[in-house]
């Protein structure tokens, strides 16, 4: 029989901030806090009005349109340092589109994401997404 | 409100399956769902923030490889990056690749392009985010 | 002397899909937000690779340049999960793209960098997705 824990919140003993997790291979052991994301957003670039699908996803409160493809996301609860892991993905357009992160002006309170085309123009995107894994402040 | 302290979780069926309730009524793999490592990097190798990773080792322009400290339990992972571009300048557009040639259970590398041009690029600000089993 | 709990599902108590952790610098989050619904490697020929799949159901190899992959289960809403995907090469000249055409299918795409069509390349690629689950 299965057992099912029933709780609010997971809180670590010895760190409070720190819950060890049994990894796939049954010996090795991964951080629990670490291995979330902390933040993501998937917005929609191409709308007249910058607009966050799902109610600005996870960690976001608020959106700004730098422009044709620079989108801002301010984060609710604010990252440690600028230093986080970032993943920026979107959909193909009509000729391809990279995607980024505007250097140097991301930081613990928002993340500014740039788009381009294939001929290194701004280029909006529907969906443009983001992921951040880190530290909160 | 119901608090819970503790240290470590195990699965009790099998230690390595926790199952979590998911925002509707499906639920998911707790350990499939944690991020196995992340990073962020430069281009002198210098890691300015990471989760399970060792080092990062230069190998060429715009190649660089991530040793991890805790192994995968195969090559079969995956990789999303991301990458710092300088805004309104041709030349810091960039973008990442995962070497397929390169991805095994203790070290991933990567390549970045530039947009412009389309040759190995050394990006100012590198990200690396990793999904999969731990060994 | 740490301490461990051994058990085999987590639910949220006021909330079934709610359980709060506390992290790093004593700020907290809600557990299910943060992890991955779908995690997928996906080979050149259009096959998962199960090692890594967390939630997949199938992948079909469609036209050039896309992949259709389809999850067990969906996200709560169309157009509400936040998918990332990485292509794999070793050559400097692949793109990628995706998005969802339900709430449990999404079109994946490769294309030439240099010019922005789509192509067979034959390239293995990284998904990942989160979001809410239905």
């Amino acid at each position: 029989m299965s057992s099912t824990l029933k709780v609010n919140t997971l809180t670590g003993v010895s760190t409070a901030g720190s819950i060890l997790v049994t990894g796939e291979g049954n010996s090795t052991t991964t951080s629990l806090q670490q291995g979330l994301i902390k933040a993501w957003n998937r917005l929609d670039g191409d709308a007249s009005t910058l607009t966050s699908n799902d109610s600005f996803g996870f960690n976001v409160s608020a959106l700004v349109d730098g422009g044709e493809g620079r989108y801002a996301s301010t984060f609710t609860s604010v990252m440690a340092n600028a230093h986080y892991a970032i993943s920026v993905t979107g959909d193909l357009g009509s000729s391809g589109r990279w995607f980024g992160i505007i250097k140097g002006t991301s930081n613990t309170t928002k993340i500014n994401t740039v788009i381009y085309d294939h001929n290194a123009g701004f280029a909006d995107s529907d969906p443009t997404m983001m992921l951040v894994a880190g530290d909160l402040a | 409100m119901s608090t819970l302290n503790v240290d470590a979780l195990v699965g009790n069926s099998s230690a390595n399956a926790i199952t979590v309730r998911g925002e509707g009524t499906a639920t998911t793999s707790l350990q499939q769902g944690l991020a196995k490592q992340w990073v962020k990097f430069q281009a002198d190798e210098t890691m300015l923030d990471n989760f399970n990773t060792s080092s990062v080792a230069d190998i060429n322009v715009g190649k660089f490889q991530m040793t991890r400290t805790a192994n995968l339990a195969s090559a079969n992972y995956t990789t999303v990056l991301g990458v710092d571009v300088t805004d309104g300048s041709d030349s810091g557009l960039a973008t990442a690749y995962a070497d397929n040639g390169n991805l095994t259970t203790s070290i991933t590398r990567v390549l970045y392009l530039s947009a412009t041009g389309f040759g190995a690029y050394d990006a100012d600000g590198m990200y690396t985010l990793i999904h999969g089993d731990l060994a | 002397m740490s301490s461990e709990l051994v058990v085999d599902k987590l639910t949220g108590r006021g909330t079934s899909g709610v359980i709060t952790v506390t992290l790093e610098n004593s700020e907290s989050q809600i557990l299910q937000q943060g992890l991955a619904k779908v995690t997928a490697n996906i080979k050149g020929d259009g096959t998962s690779n199960a090692d890594a799949a967390l939630n997949v159901s199938g992948v079909v190899d469609g036209s050039a340049g896309i992949n259709t992959l389809t999850i067990s289960n969906p996200f709560s809403a169309i157009k509400s999960a936040v998918p990332h995907m990485t292509n794999h090469d070793s050559g400097y000249n692949r793109g990628t793209a995706v998005d969802d055409a339900s709430t449990s299918v999404f079109i994946l795409r490769i294309f030439q960098s240099n010019s922005g069509s789509l192509l067979d390349a034959d390239t293995d690629h990284s998904v990942t997705i989160h979001g809410d689950l239905a």
